[in-house]
């Protein structure tokens, strides 16, 4: 029987909040106001005018300045970071109760998803926090982006448009141009040795948030998502521009030092870990003996298709959440029921 | 009902949308597009398009009398190889993120950031990805190119046998104007988007190092160099022994031209100045980005009119005289023609649907304006009736 909800009373903060959102849509409507101009005051600006007067203060180094956005933007969000790392950590914790509800609810996967949220409100967990951490970064790297385009003038358009973006101050006016070196790095290119700290720092912060029991899956959309966001980003810092990787690295680092002091190394303890699917090697034959390392996905089955079918995420904070609904690893009495859900994972 | 694989999916959607978001970004916003502008002379106007071309058209009727490069050579200009899309780095160019910019037929768009210069039968082009042409002014063959390994962003100077050209790696370089060959360069503290000024044997340019450089146009040793407030990007104008331009720090100066010392300084505008100031009777008329035209006395630098006249957007061509009207144009493409003395609107025209950020030309009582949607009109200066309009990219 479901729980009685509490009612919704129509309190002042969302009286508030309501008359905002309805002026605001007025002003748009209107045409007092356009999606470009909030944009560019409410984040665009500020983090514009940010970054060229603390590089003025500091050697002229749009680079330093882009490290302290970096750590400014990262205090601002450390409630939410803080959520998400106690989320996977809680996760973490309810992993054998997990496995015991898939053994318990094997041929009922509507059962199983009930009680695998009923967990998750008792363990205080929020299965969309991870979306959320990826949502509030995007206008961030967004505007980051276009600042750095903006600030450092990659062509007369670029400087001509920072004109109308720079606040009164004569500081900011002096500041320019802006210095677009820093160490090897050419701020406006893209850059290898960056591209590989990037792909590093992501892979090892995703690999930070997995769970030993996700760890242990296979499958071709595990390894897109292990590998495949890492190089996608690594990708991305080769061809953005340097400033944006600068963030993304001093970003991850920082996220690193934090997934560390909440949830230790994660899988990364293990021995090799990155290299497990290649020992595992190929999906095997349905007949062929399971591997003994235990690497082969699958648990139990309904209908000829496994019930355990996600794939983890080697996004930096989010894998926990998702794997966690991956409702735990193999176990040996399951692997001798089905020594081929190896072969079926893949099908599937 | 949550569902894990579902949230997994739509996290890595969500980074590969993103990182979409900037690829594209970085086509849009980091690609150059360039403003080309007008150049006349004798009954011919030069113009550069935004595809980079190089049309000569009948100055009465707007019709066109040759284009480079020639359809037959569209296919394989040099322009293929270090033109268009292609960012330059000291020696090497390469494509951002495989932006090409736009594309005309087979051939691949360069960008102009001035008008050709004319001189001695030959119309000289500094593309952004770096290469210098000079082109027969009379039948439209390429009579030399220097590739000069840097980004041009400003216009080109000839006088006499030498063409002048700044470039973004901080150098102003004096070509042979005859044959391409290098005679000298100089080398600054930042880059070079100001065209250069020659006058008595002096080149005077701004640089974004703050600084204006006078140097002997001779060797290209310095002379003087004066430190403004912030980077110069305008052109300076030299009349009877006095510098005039604006800089970045929102202020106009003027100094003594062959010393460099300071003869006055206007500090009443909001905004940069960016284009090059105009000159008659004794006054000088500025444009400034805070959407002002501001008009000066050339021995003090006190405002000459009440008021400065407030155009609708910010003013980024260099205003011009004509007709004993001057024009002024706006960012937004409006156009305006002001009493000289006054600075009172005489007319205004707002029949332009893009933006204006191209120097004007004048001629007589006409004024050329090249446009952002890739038009150049026409435009008389007594009346602001639109003579001719056409299309330069068909």
């Amino acid at each position: 029987m479901a729980e009685a909800r509490p009612a919704r009373t129509l309190n002042i903060r969302r009286l508030v909040i309501l008359l905002l959102v309805v002026t605001l849509i007025s002003l748009l409507i209107a045409g007092v106001i356009s999606i470009t101009s909030i944009w560019n005051t409410i984040l665009l600006r500020p983090m514009l005018n940010f970054l060229i007067l603390v590089s003025h203060y500091l050697l002229g180094s749009f680079a330093i300045a882009i490290i302290i956005l970096t750590i400014v933007i990262r205090l601002l969000l450390f409630p939410l970071t803080m959520r998400q790392l106690k989320s996977s950590k809680a996760m973490q914790l309810i992993q054998p109760k997990l496995k015991e509800m898939q053994k318990k609810h094997t041929k009922d996967r509507a059962r199983l998803g009930q009680e695998t949220m009923r967990l998750y409100r008792e363990a205080g967990i929020k299965p969309v926090g991870c979306a959320s951490s990826i949502l509030s970064q995007m206008p961030i790297w967004i505007a980051l982006y276009q600042s750095g385009v903006q600030a450092l003038a990659y062509t007369p358009e670029n400087l001509f448009g920072l004109a109308k973006q720079l606040y009164s101050p004569m500081v900011l006016q002096q500041a320019l141009p802006i210095n677009h070196h820093f160490l090897w790095l050419d701020l406006r290119q893209g850059n290898l040795v960056m591209a590989l700290l990037v792909a590093g720092s992501v892979w090892i912060l995703g690999s930070m948030a997995q769970t030993p029991a996700a760890a242990a899956q296979q499958g071709f959309m595990k390894l897109v998502m292990r590998w495949g966001l890492p190089l996608l980003f690594g990708f991305f810092a080769f061809t953005l521009p340097s400033g944006l990787s600068l963030y993304w690295v001093t970003s991850n680092i920082i996220g690193i030092i934090l997934q560390y002091r909440v949830t230790g190394w994660g899988i990364l303890k293990m021995p090799l870990p990155s290299m497990s699917f290649l020992k595992r090697g190929l999906p095997r034959p349905v007949n062929s003996p399971p591997a003994k390392n235990g690497g082969a996905a699958g648990t139990g089955k309904k209908g000829g298709r496994t019930v355990v079918e996600q794939e983890s995420s080697t996004h930096a904070d989010c894998s926990s959440h998702e794997q966690g609904a991956v409702a735990g690893g193999v176990t040996p009495q399951q692997k001798k029921k089905s020594p081929d859900n190896c072969e079926r994972q893949h099908e599937d | 009902m949550f569902n894990a694989r579902r949230t997994s999916f739509t996290t890595t959607l969500l980074a590969v949308v993103l990182l979409g978001t900037l690829a594209l970004g970085g086509c849009i916003g980091i690609g150059p597009r360039g403003w080309p502008a007008t150049q006349i002379s004798g009954d011919t106007l030069y113009v550069g398009t935004m595809a980079g071309r190089v049309l000569a058209l009948n100055a009465a009727r707007g019709t066109t009398k040759w284009e480079w490069p020639p359809e037959t050579q569209t296919g394989n200009t040099p322009r293929a190889r270090s033109g268009p899309g292609n960012i330059s780095t000291g020696n090497a160019t390469r494509s951002f993120l495989g932006c090409s910019g736009a594309t005309t037929g087979q051939f691949k768009a360069g960008y102009f950031y001035a008008a050709p210069a004319v001189a001695n039968g030959t119309i000289y082009i500094g593309y952004y990805a770096g290469m210098v042409y000079a082109i027969d002014a009379a039948e439209g063959m390429e009579a030399w190119r220097h590739d000069i390994r840097s980004v041009i962003a400003s216009g080109l100077t000839v006088v006499d046998d030498t063409v002048f050209v700044g470039s973004s790696d901080g150098r102003l370089v004096a070509l042979d104007a005859g044959n391409g060959s290098l005679k000298w360069e100089f080398n600054a503290e930042n880059e070079v988007w100001s065209t250069p000024t020659v006058v008595d044997g002096v080149t005077y340019f701004g640089c974004l190092d703050h600084n204006l450089y006078a140097l002997n146009t001779s060797d290209g040793t310095k002379k003087w160099t004066f430190e403004a407030g912030g980077p110069i990007v305008s052109t300076p104008l030299v009349v009877e022994g006095v510098v005039y331009f604006g800089s970045f720090d929102r202020k106009f100066y003027a100094l003594n031209a062959d010393t460099g010392a300071l003869k006055w300084t206007f500090a009443g505008s909001g905004g940069w100045f960016w284009s090059e100031a105009a000159y008659d009777g004794g006054t000088i008329y500025a444009g400034s980005l805070d959407h002002n035209v501001y008009a000066l006395d050339a021995l003090n630098g006190s405002l000459a009119w009440a008021k400065p006249f407030k155009a609708s957007a910010a003013v980024k061509s260099s205003p011009v005289i004509a007709g004993g009207v001057l024009v002024v144009a706006a960012e937004d493409g409006k156009i305006y023609g002001l009493d000289l003395k006054t600075g009172e609107q005489q007319w205004e025209s707002s029949w332009i649907r893009a933006k204006v950020l191209s120097h004007l030309c004048a001629a007589g009582s006409t004024v050329y304006i090249n446009s952002e949607d890739d038009r150049l009109y026409a435009l008389d200066s007594e009346s602001g009736r639109e003579i001719w309009g056409i299309t330069l990219d068909k």
